[in-house]
């Protein structure tokens, strides 16, 4: 964690306070809250590196597209 | 014919139900043996939250009296079942593994149920779970933990802990569980058992308790694959109360168990689910590719594609939807939950809707993109079901543990959740015994709606193995 994820974090749980009215229940929260921080590393290194993108109902479409083809 | 209540317990499934239908044991006689191995093999592993037995009698009666007047059997009749406590019945309670203060009742049957019934189970009662479907070890504050029938020390995995536990200690024939993250295939791979979760949509969820409403599936845990298949066979399918459930056509599963694999090719991954996992897991599954070998599949190293992608959406789906569904619990009394539970449920407020978005977006391209570069020249993908051998409770104690046992229980997922992000079929098989005694697992992932190719690569496995056969030790205990 690096200063600018400390204040990621901390404004995380300011932005949940105001948007839900819920509060961290106990520190095990509070440690969980700064896994943002990995994540978002994870999705600023999946910029640029994925060149499809759709929304997200064609996902049953993809299932039955993607699916076994039997051999009769 | 005479079996005592021992031998009964340990036929499988499909074995006691062609012994009821033929009239050789009673629906009654296997009902009350089934009863009994609840109140103690189930009892010792605490897998049940509530043991039925007035209405488990009452109903194997009735199948009884049917069988006489000479009706048409279903292909479960008589055979007793237990099911992880978060399928509604009308106008009872169930716990979901919470509680008591948070017991749901519903207007509906959940179709699962209605199904298996309709095809003449017997339901005994209501198996324990983790607290709202989540976590992976088995721990409940509330019903007091699930235990692993093979050392009652070890985790029986989660969150369908007492269907593990329950189908393990020989008191049920299957046992219905759900995953969201490997909730079937967690606790089959701990407790020596045979799990399969659908593709997603494969089996309708109309009357089951949501955690992940884009990762939930329902599907058995049985000691075998053709036991497995059987179940398989009566909940999957098109279901009009259910308008996510999908309408593709079901296989007739057991029909395929065929055991010729010969020319059927299966890849292992060349570079995923490697770093890490413990020597005696990965002997084991080094092992059972020889045995797929030997019964004439062809074993090929497999690249995963898109795994970082994959693993990075894969959590922001799941944690956004339970705490969208957990909101309101979560405002008003968050004590009630223990603090596992909560910490996890309160991470998913802090995540950005965009990114909820973004993750839904790529999914279906992603499953695509990987059913096309992964399985281009494979039927099935084989991977250790867990990274680790069994952990015991004690070191996977989130709420009394350490940030180390904090990173032990998030990793128990590790091999598994990704599946769920893509929706695809995967099973939990046995493969081999650890030095302690506990059951090692492996894991096969299908293309979408290919169940009855991975149920008989499992079943083709289980007829050159006898690992999904070893009785747990608790049982010397409580049968003799």
């Amino acid at each position: 964690m690096n200063s600018r994820d400390d204040e990621c974090v901390s404004q995380a749980l300011t932005y949940v306070s105001y948007w839900f009215g819920i509060d961290p229940p106990n520190d095990v929260a509070l440690r969980h809250a700064t896994h943002i921080a990995a994540l978002s590393r994870g999705l600023v290194n999946l910029r640029g590196s994925l060149d499809f993108g759709s929304e997200p109902s064609s996902f049953e479409a993809a299932l039955k597209a993607s699916k076994e083809q039997v051999t009769p | 014919m005479t079996l005592d209540d021992h031998s009964l317990l340990e036929l499988g499934l499909c074995e006691l139900a062609d012994l009821v239908a033929a009239g050789e044991v009673s629906a009654s006689e296997v009902t009350q043996a089934s009863l009994d191995a609840a109140g103690t093999a189930g009892r010792a592993v605490n897998a049940f939250i509530a043991i039925e037995a007035e209405t488990a009698l009452q109903r194997a009666k009735e199948l009884d009296s049917q069988r006489s007047k000479g009706a048409a059997l279903g292909v479960l009749h008589g055979v007793p079942l237990a099911h992880k406590d978060m399928f509604y019945r009308a106008g009872h309670t169930i716990t979901a593994g919470a509680a008591p203060s948070r017991s749901l009742t519903s207007a509906v049957t959940a179709t699962v149920l209605e199904r298996l019934e309709f095809e003449g189970a017997v339901t005994i009662g209501r198996l324990n779970m983790a607290e709202f479907a989540l976590n992976p070890t088995g721990h409940n504050k509330h019903h007091g933990n699930c235990r692993n029938p093979f050392n009652l020390d070890y985790c029986p995995g989660g969150s369908s802990s007492g269907s593990g536990a329950a189908v393990a200690a020989r008191t049920v024939f299957g046992a219905l569980g759900s995953d969201t993250g490997g909730s079937i295939r967690v606790p089959a791979a701990m407790c020596g058992l045979t799990g399969l979760k659908g593709t997603q949509g494969r089996v309708s969820r109309h009357g089951v308790m949501p955690l992940s409403f884009s990762y939930d599936c329902v599907g058995p845990i049985t000691r075998s694959a053709k036991d497995c298949a059987r179940l398989m066979s009566v909940i999957a399918g098109a279901d009009d109360h259910d308008p996510t459930c999908s309408r593709e056509a079901v296989s007739s599963y057991e029909r395929e168990l065929d055991g010729d694999l010969r020319g059927v090719r299966i890849g292992y991954p060349a570079n995923a689910f490697i770093d890490g996992v413990h020597v005696e897991v990965q002997q084991a599954f080094m092992d059972a590719l020889e045995v797929y070998r030997a019964r004439g599949a062809i074993v090929v190293p497999v690249e995963i594609p898109y795994f970082n992608a994959i693993s990075t959406y894969t959590g922001i789906v799941q944690r956004a939807e339970m705490a969208t569904i957990h909101a309101q619990w979560m405002r008003e009394s968050p004590e009630d939950y223990a603090a596992h539970v909560s910490s996890r449920i309160y991470a998913g407020y802090t995540l950005p809707a965009v990114a909820y978005i973004e993750a839904l977006s790529q999914r279906g391209a992603l499953v695509k993109a990987f059913c096309k570069e992964a399985f281009s020249g494979v039927s099935a993908l084989l991977t250790p079901a867990l990274r680790m051998t069994v952990p015991t409770l004690a070191e996977t104690d989130m709420d009394s543990g350490t940030p180390e046992t904090e990173a032990k229980f998030l990793s128990v997922t590790d091999h598994a959740r990704w599946v769920n992000y893509l929706g695809l079929p995967a099973m939990s098989i046995p493969c081999g015994m650890d030095s302690r005694g506990l059951p090692i697992g492996m894991q096969l992932v299908g293309r979408p709606f290919a169940e009855a190719t991975l149920l008989k690569l499992a079943d083709a496995f289980q007829l050159d193995s006898s690992w999904h056969a070893i009785r747990p030790n608790l049982l010397a205990k409580h049968s003799g």
